[in-house]
């Protein structure tokens, strides 16, 4: 086996590791739990490091065995090493590490401090499995496990009614999708017979799957991913789920589980590209997704409100972007996809400081003026806030880690893939610059709301305290990276064409001249969302001016206003359109059930019953009858008989001598001459 | 022979086995039934000699005498039965005598 191999399942077993001994543990758990898990992600991350070191070496690395044979047909699992698993690994377990060393403090004192760490450490395993996975099926797999995971975190508290049903939501919203999914993965397996990525793009580009075939099964993984990476109108669960401990959003909501679903339709990218219609869904339902949530993070008052419709926002940026089916648009994609989760972790682990050092107070309404208070943290939210703006000095290579994924996103959608829906894309990039503009504005108001203005709370501001080192460092390294995860790698990790080579084949490959009419609108488009974004949401909340213009602003748009507060009334039609229907059929269907499949299985049983019964009573009397009949008379004629026996020798004397004489009459009267 | 013949003889031996056999029927007494049978064999003794006189041959005589002999040994045995009887029940009357009731 091949070293990256090896560290590849180090990788992904030493949480697994962490998660079983943390099980074993028992009733000692709640000491060491902390020290077992930071112990295991400290040895994933370092192997994780030391594979990105040594990437030149170790991409492209492959293995598979043979797991099982069905009907025939053998199915091969197995491990492959391409830019794309580097990328995220590296991702997986620095926030996975960070958010453990982040959680020791967290959440420390919790009742329920051991599960927290096992299950933390589980869903690290499944994430990790996910991208390793050289085929649908593990991938799958994963993916259900990881279903699994983030319902027991989000669910922690499950003492809380809210933290129950936000769970058990989030497990059947994303179920929804992945019935999609599954149907992809069938549809999949019955026309190219395999699942693993390479048979699968082969048989595709051969020609074997139908186009609109193709169209289907790119759709099916779709919606798995609009369940998984909370899409419209799939996205309703994410929000809910902030009802988990502040780490899990961190590492669930913005860095991991939500990127399983934009990693699937990126590693899938050869197939779907095939099938224009399809990625001009995946595209339009992105962008919708990213324009609406971003409305709603308007108007949330719970700081981590606002940070999971940000999040639920970016992810439309990246599936708008993987919809247009082009070089850059892909790689950019796939870039946000890792910026993100770096200043998306740094964002809630930030915000987790914050609700730390309030003590659990979330509602940013109730805080203001807490720079000061907390140094450190106000440092690196600020880094990640301007991260997520897209900071940076337009048309130079100097910015934030979001500024170089975003200008590739709108760049990628004003480019196009040359076919037939380059207006559509054109339009969809006008669509995303105005929410990179909502982004940058509500992004700063949570900013502006939380450690600047006037301390709104006077007794929580007193009684704020800057979080321990273990969180704080968290925040650093993340906050850094934030600024610097924008530099150098993407050609490397996720090469597009060019002097590179391409990760995925099929794709409509730019070269570097002809995007540079498009690079400069980007660029142009990018530069005004931060920079008006950040300057509007300044004049609104730190100038009195702005404040009077935002409430007469506010008022007069106050239907739209009420409307995105109330989520715009989504969960409300879920219930009535999907929930209730669902509800109601199933009483249907248990009546039918019930009532009319049990009705008929129940007569048949009965009245086998009374057959049963009618055919004993037949035994009992008749035939018993007859035999005891039989007995009866047995036993009656030998009572008879034995009446003679009355043991008197005198009796049976008389009887023979009797019966000597009786013979002597007969024999007498015959021979009578 | 002096106004005897034949049948006298025979009435005689019927009348002797009639007493016998009433003997052997009524008497409760074990001794007494022993009694009755013996009654019974010389019953059939005087008819053996009766017939031995009336046809001149001593066959029948013999015969007599071999049952006068097997009476004997009959009365040993049989007294020495109803004395392990008497040992077992106490008493020599053939009513209590039950075992072998059914």
């Amino acid at each position: 086996m091949q070293t990256g191999i090896v560290l590849a399942l180090v990788i992904c077993a030493m949480p697994l590791l962490a998660s079983l001994v943390i099980s074993a543990l028992g009733k000692n758990a709640g000491k060491w739990c902390d020290k077992v898990g930071i112990g295991a992600m400290f040895v994933s991350l370092a192997a994780s490091v030391w594979l990105t070191l040594g990437h030149h070496e170790f991409i492209g690395q492959k293995w598979d065995f043979e797991w099982i044979t069905v009907a025939g047909h053998p199915w091969r699992i197995g491990i492959l090493l391409d830019g794309m698993t580097f990328a995220l690994l590296i991702v997986v377990t620095l926030v996975s590490f960070l958010v453990h060393l982040f959680s020791r403090q967290y959440m420390h004192g919790d009742e329920r401090f051991a599960d927290f760490f096992r299950w933390i450490g589980f869903f690290t395993f499944s994430m990790l499995v996910l991208v390793i996975s050289d085929n649908l099926l593990t991938l799958f797999v994963a993916w259900e496990l990881m279903g699994l995971s983030s319902y027991k975190l989000i669910g922690h508290y499950f003492k809380k009614e809210s933290a129950y049903l936000a769970c058990k939501k989030a497990f059947m919203t994303t179920r929804v999708g992945d019935v999609g999914f599954f149907l992809a993965l069938l549809a999949l397996y019955l026309h190219t017979g395999s699942l693993q990525y390479s048979e699968i793009f082969e048989k595709a580009h051969a020609g074997v799957i139908p186009a609109v075939t193709i169209t289907w099964i790119s759709l099916g993984l779709f919606m798995g991913s609009m369940g998984k990476s909370a899409q419209f109108p799939l996205h309703i669960w994410l929000p809910d789920a902030m009802e988990g401990p502040t780490p899990v959003s961190a590492l669930i909501h913005a860095a991991t589980m939500v990127a399983a679903g934009v990693y699937l339709i990126g590693r899938m990218m050869s197939l779907i590209c095939l099938s224009p219609v399809a990625l001009v869904v995946i595209a339009c339902i992105g962008a919708f997704t990213a324009i609406f949530a971003a409305a709603i993070a308007f108007t949330a008052t719970d700081i981590k409100k606002v940070l999971a419709y940000s999040t639920i926002s970016q992810l439309g940026f990246m599936f708008t972007a993987l919809g247009v089916g082009s070089n850059i648009a892909w790689q950019a994609g796939m870039f946000h996809l890792v910026t993100h989760a770096f200043f998306k972790a740094c964002l809630f682990l930030g915000s987790g400081s914050v609700i730390h050092a309030c003590h659990h107070e979330q509602d940013m309404t109730r805080m203001g003026g807490l720079r000061k208070k907390l140094p450190l943290t106000h440092l690196t939210y600020l880094l990640a806030c301007l991260s997520i703006a897209g900071f940076g000095i337009p048309m130079l290579p100097i910015g934030f880690a979001g500024f170089f994924s975003k200008d590739q996103i709108l760049m990628g959608l004003w480019q196009g893939n040359g076919g037939a829906n380059d207006d559509v894309y054109k339009t969809l990039c006008i669509v995303l610059t105005l929410t990179a503009t909502m982004t940058s504005f509500y992004m700063f108001r949570s900013y502006w709301l939380t450690f600047w203005t006037k301390p709104r709370d006077q007794k929580i501001h007193d009684h704020a305290h800057e979080s321990p080192w273990e969180m704080t460092t968290a925040l650093l390294v993340l906050g850094g990276l934030a600024v610097v995860a924008g530099y150098g790698w993407a050609n490397i990790f996720l090469p597009a064409g060019g002097e590179h080579g391409s990760l995925i084949e099929g794709l409509k490959e730019w070269e570097h001249e002809d995007v540079h009419h498009a690079h400069i609108m980007a660029s142009i488009f990018a530069g005004f969302a931060c920079f008006a974004g950040i300057g509007l949401s300044a004049w609104c909340y730190l100038t009195a001016s702005g404040e009077r213009a935002r409430k007469a602003a506010r008022a007069a748009i106050s239907p739209i206003y009420n409307a995105a507060k109330r989520k715009f009334f989504m969960d409300e039609l879920a219930e009535t359109l999907v929930i209730r229907p669902t509800v109601v059929l199933g009483a249907l269907l248990a009546w039918t059930d019930r009532d009319v499949v049990d009705g008929v299985v129940d007569s048949v049983g009965s009245s086998a019953v009374a057959t049963g019964e009618l055919s004993a009573k037949a035994d009992d009397s008749v035939v018993d009858g007859a035999v005891h009949a039989a007995a009866d008379v047995a036993w009656g004629g030998g009572w008879l008989f034995s009446r003679a026996q009355t043991g008197r020798l005198r009796n049976y004397f008389f009887g023979a001598v009797g019966t000597v004489a009786l013979f002597a009459v007969i024999v007498l009267y015959l021979t009578r001459s | 022979m002096n106004g005897l013949s034949l049948n006298h003889f025979l009435i005689l031996g019927a009348l002797l086995f009639s007493v016998g056999v009433l003997c052997v029927t009524l008497r409760r007494n074990a001794i007494g039934v022993l009694i009755g049978i013996e009654m019974m064999l010389n019953a059939a003794n005087v008819n053996l000699v009766a017939f031995s006189r009336w046809h001149g041959h001593v066959d029948g005589a013999v015969y007599a005498i071999f049952v006068i002999m097997l009476a004997a040994a009959e009365a040993a045995v049989a007294l020495a039965i109803v004395l392990n009887v008497f040992h077992h029940s106490a008493s020599v009357s053939t009513d209590d005598y039950t075992e072998m009731k059914g």
